[in-house]
């Protein structure tokens, strides 16, 4: 019983301190899209770049 | 995901052709048009596609091949990379200071755009991709759900022109969107609404850790420190709820105190309120009970509701905001035309009515006009909802916003600003949102009466209880006050409305007053018009009645060759049924305004056109007249060409249990013929109608209790429109801002109708589903409540939701009926 004690302090805090960060992510954008980083990660090349490669489009 | 790897997936049928590597449309194997990508050639189709594919693989994007689940949007995209050379420049000040916002002491700019043109995610990453390798921007994302790209870069660097051309080098289109104040707030907003609703939600969850287990243990399992230890916790996770979550009705409430004016915050407030002060009052004196986790989910499932119910109406908005931003910042105005080709560019706001523009292949046409030269196609998918292009001929209407997808096109601007078809289309949806139906209304004054009603029971409740058991009686007072649930009965109606209004405005058709939805499912009589509705205004030949000496195909390759450059509805019609004629044209061609065509084949001379015209002798006084040298030679008998659902469209109707119309201006013959075709009773079809007699027979129908929807062209039968209970007009070329009607048919799908009349049915029936469940709810748990039989926890559970349950409920007319 007596972890209680320090259980129930300690997971206020991480309470609270989930609530922040969740403010500052939301606050910063992070939620607006939740579909592109997804398909960025699949769909942005990590191959060998073709022969041809020319930065400035 | 199905990965489309062209050439194996979409193989074209025989073995001379393949699949286009680009864009999927048939391709010779042996074309000198291709790539080669991953150490093979690929063929293409034509210039235009491997221009886009080989900017894509040269700038190292060749994963969007690799990675697609949908081929491109071939029509609108094919000839984007010609169009360079031709780019308008958005570097005008004037363009500059509508889109570009700058930061950082003028070195940092940034816009916003649309990427249109988009067929699956893997185009959203090409767009990105290519925006992000322009030398200068300094970052750029895309947002996948709203298609909108955020874009900065530094001055001096790039401009906006080349940022917009490196987007339109891979195939897709970015439109710059207009900084607008209220749509930056707006978002903002709705980021407030969204942190509001997570906090609550984590509270929630953590307060719910804490008291469930006091529920279902002993008391004695748990020490008493123990159990205070969770109750002051429970507190300071309920603060930021109370605090922070709960502020949209602390302000809700304020308001309503200030306009004296109560709303369902102030009953909402009060409870928030009042259970968290006895929690307070029964934490420091150690007796009675909590109400923490109520609270807090409580305040969450009110707030979802609200969060659900905003980003709905934002998309409804959303939809007006892209009409808005179609028009093109900048055009190409002829000033010399016709001695000379010279052109400027001058802001889309500047050009008035009367000015002569050149609209280039790929780009999007700046303003309503006409179409002076040039013949070709037009891509009116962002008015009509239909994406096969629309074909045009000289003197046809362009719609600004449209895309043009032909040879480049010479127009006169017809109207700009508040008077062009985009904007009253973004006006008349604008007005419809606006706009409240009568049973709208009705729940809304309903649930005014309805808060403070529920504060007075509320307080009647705990007077009573106070002479029953004075220990229960603020707690039945807080019970009553929670469980009472009117905001249901107040977004019953509301929502469902703005749900299935976007839905339908998908589907092609703006409505444009708020009683459209709540009207059409009580309607039981269907009057159509016939021309430009049920049929095409395109003509078809019927029958032709020749000269005695010459056979009907001799008749028609003199009437081709003499209409050849013609774009007349009756060249058209003729073009359709003529031998191949090949270029064989007749000579000394003239055109004579309001009577026909006249040319010299093999030195006899040959007019086509009119009976007064061609040739006085002819009988028939509405057909097109053949004569050679003043003689009769042939008739030709015309009909209007029925739209191809038009069929389907009025027997869905007449299954749906409708009663069909015809009335038509149109002689008796034709009209009898097409009320047959159609199915359409013979006691039910009128011809020769003058409108007057139109809107006779309307009242008459009206008068003896029908309802009745008519579907006409708008602009001729404005008042007919007018006098019907629902008036829809097709909005194929019509003049918008002239018309009168309650709702525009913009897509050239008539069976629109019916997926609307479906979904207006629906509507009411969900309707009906969520003003039951709020009623049904509220009998149940009001008396519940004040028997004391309920706490205040389960009270605010329900109320929670019940309302959440009518939201979900309307949401589900958002999906489309097809």
């Amino acid at each position: 019983m007596e972890s209680l004690w320090l259980l129930i302090p300690l997971s206020v805090v991480l309470a609270f301190i989930i609530g922040a960060l969740f403010w500052w992510a939301a606050d910063r954008g992070q939620f607006d899209d939740l579909e592109g980083p997804g398909e960025r990660l699949l769909q942005d090349d990590d191959r060998a770049p073709e022969p041809t490669h020319n930065k400035t489009v | 995901m199905p990965h489309l790897q062209s050439g194996s997936a979409f193989n074209a049928r025989g073995d001379s052709t393949v699949a286009c590597f680009h864009c999927g449309l048939p391709a010779l194997r042996d074309t000198k048009f291709g790539v080669s990508f991953d150490g093979s050639f690929r063929a293409m189709c034509c210039v235009g596609c491997e221009a886009v594919a080989k900017t894509i693989i040269d700038a190292g994007l060749g994963n969007y091949y690799r990675e697609r689940s949908a081929l491109p949007d071939v029509d609108a995209l094919a000839n984007a990379a010609q169009t360079n050379a031709q780019l308008p420049r958005f570097d005008l000040p004037e363009i500059q200071s509508s889109y570009v916002s700058t930061a950082n002491a003028g070195e940092s700019k940034s816009a916003a755009f649309y990427i249109d043109g988009v067929t699956c995610n893997a185009c959203l990453w090409l767009a990105e991709s290519a925006l992000r390798r322009v030398s200068g921007v300094t970052s750029a994302t895309v947002n996948y759900v709203t298609h909108r790209a955020e874009v900065k870069w530094i001055e001096n660097k790039t401009t906006l022109a080349s940022i917009i051309d490196s987007v339109t080098r891979v195939g897709l289109r970015a439109m710059p969107v207009a900084a607008v104040e209220r749509q930056v707030s707006r978002a903002r907003e709705r980021r407030t609404l969204f942190i509001q609703l997570g906090v609550a939600l984590l509270a929630m969850m953590q307060v719910m850790m804490f008291t469930v287990p006091l529920y279902f243990t002993a008391a004695e399992d748990i020490s008493h420190e123990a159990q205070r230890l969770m109750q002051w916790a429970s507190l300071l996770l309920t603060l930021p709820v109370v605090l922070y979550s709960a502020k949209p009705f602390w302000q809700g409430a304020l308001r309503d105190l200030r306009t004296r004016h109560l709303s369902m915050d102030a009953p909402v407030a009060l409870a928030i309120a009042s259970t968290f002060a006895t929690s307070l009052w029964s934490l420091f004196t150690g007796q009675g009970a909590l109400y923490f986790d109520s609270i807090s989910m409580f305040v969450f499932l009110l707030l979802a509701s609200r969060y659900l119910e905003s980003s709905i109406r934002d998309r409804a908005l959303g939809r007006i905001e892209r009409l808005t931003n179609a028009v093109p910042a900048v055009a190409a105005q002829l000033i010399g035309y016709p001695n000379s080709g010279e052109s400027v560019e001058i802001t889309s706001a500047a050009l008035k009515a009367g000015d002569i523009i050149l609209v280039p292949t790929g780009q999007i046409i700046a303003a309503d006009a006409v179409l002076l030269e040039g013949a070709g196609e037009v891509d009116e998918a962002i008015i009509t909802g239909e994406s096969r292009p629309v074909k045009l001929g000289v003197g046809s209407k362009l719609i600004g916003g449209t895309l043009n997808l032909g040879s480049p096109l010479i127009a006169r601007v017809m109207c700009v600003g508040a008077a062009s078809t985009l904007a009253s289309i973004a006006r008349l949806a604008e007005r419809s949102l606006g706009e409240r139906p009568q049973l709208t209304a009705l729940t809304d004054r309903v649930a005014r009466i309805v808060a403070p009603a529920l504060i007075l029971l509320a307080c009647l409740a705990g007077v009573v209880w106070f002479f029953i058991d004075s220990a229960q009686s603020f707690n039945v007072a807080v019970a009553v006050l929670a469980v009472t649930c009117p905001c249901a009965i107040a977004l019953a109606a509301p929502l469902a409305y703005t749900s299935a209004t976007l839905t339908i405005s998908k589907n092609g058709l703006l409505i444009a007053r708020g009683h459209v939805l709540e009207v059409l499912p009580t309607i039981n009589d269907v009057v159509f018009d016939k021309t430009g509705t049920l049929t095409t205004g395109e003509l078809v030949i019927t029958d032709i009645e020749t000269a005695q000496g010459i056979t009907r195909d001799e008749v028609l390759l003199i009437a081709a060759m003499l209409e050849m450059g013609a774009t007349h509805p009756i060249a058209h019609a003729i073009k359709k049924l003529a031998p191949h004629c090949g270029e064989m044209i007749a000579q000394q061609l003239r055109l004579i305004p309001g009577g026909g065509v006249e040319g010299v084949i093999d030195g006899k001379t040959y007019r086509l056109g009119n009976r007064a015209f061609a040739c006085v002798e002819a009988s028939d006084d509405d057909a097109f007249v053949l004569s050679r040298d003043g003689k009769w030679l042939a008739t030709f008998e015309t009909e209007d060409a029925l739209k191809a659902d038009a069929a389907k469209t009025i027997s869905s109707l007449q299954q749906a249990g409708l009663t069909v119309h015809l009335l038509s201006g149109d002689r008796a013959l034709r009209v009898k013929n097409v009320a047959q075709e159609l199915g359409i009773n013979n006691e039910h079809t009128f011809a020769a109608q003058t409108p007057l007699q139109k809107l006779a027979y309307l009242e008459q129908l009206r008068k003896a209790g029908h309802k009745v929807a008519m579907i006409g062209d708008g602009v001729n039968d404005a008042p007919v429109l007018g006098t019907a209970d629902v008036s829809i007009a097709m909005g194929a070329g019509a003049d918008l801002p002239r018309l009168t009607a309650d709702a525009v048919l913009l897509s050239p799908s008539l069976s629109t109708v019916v997926t609307t009349l479906q979904l207006a049915r629906r509507t009411k029936s969900v309707i009906m589903q969520n003003f039951c469940w709020a009623i049904l709810y509220n009998l149940i748990a009001i008396p519940l409540a004040l028997a004391n039989v309920i706490n205040p926890a389960w009270a605010a559970i329900g109320m929670g939701v019940s309302g959440l349950i009518v939201v979900l409920n309307s949401m589900r007319l958002l999906h489309r009926a097809r």
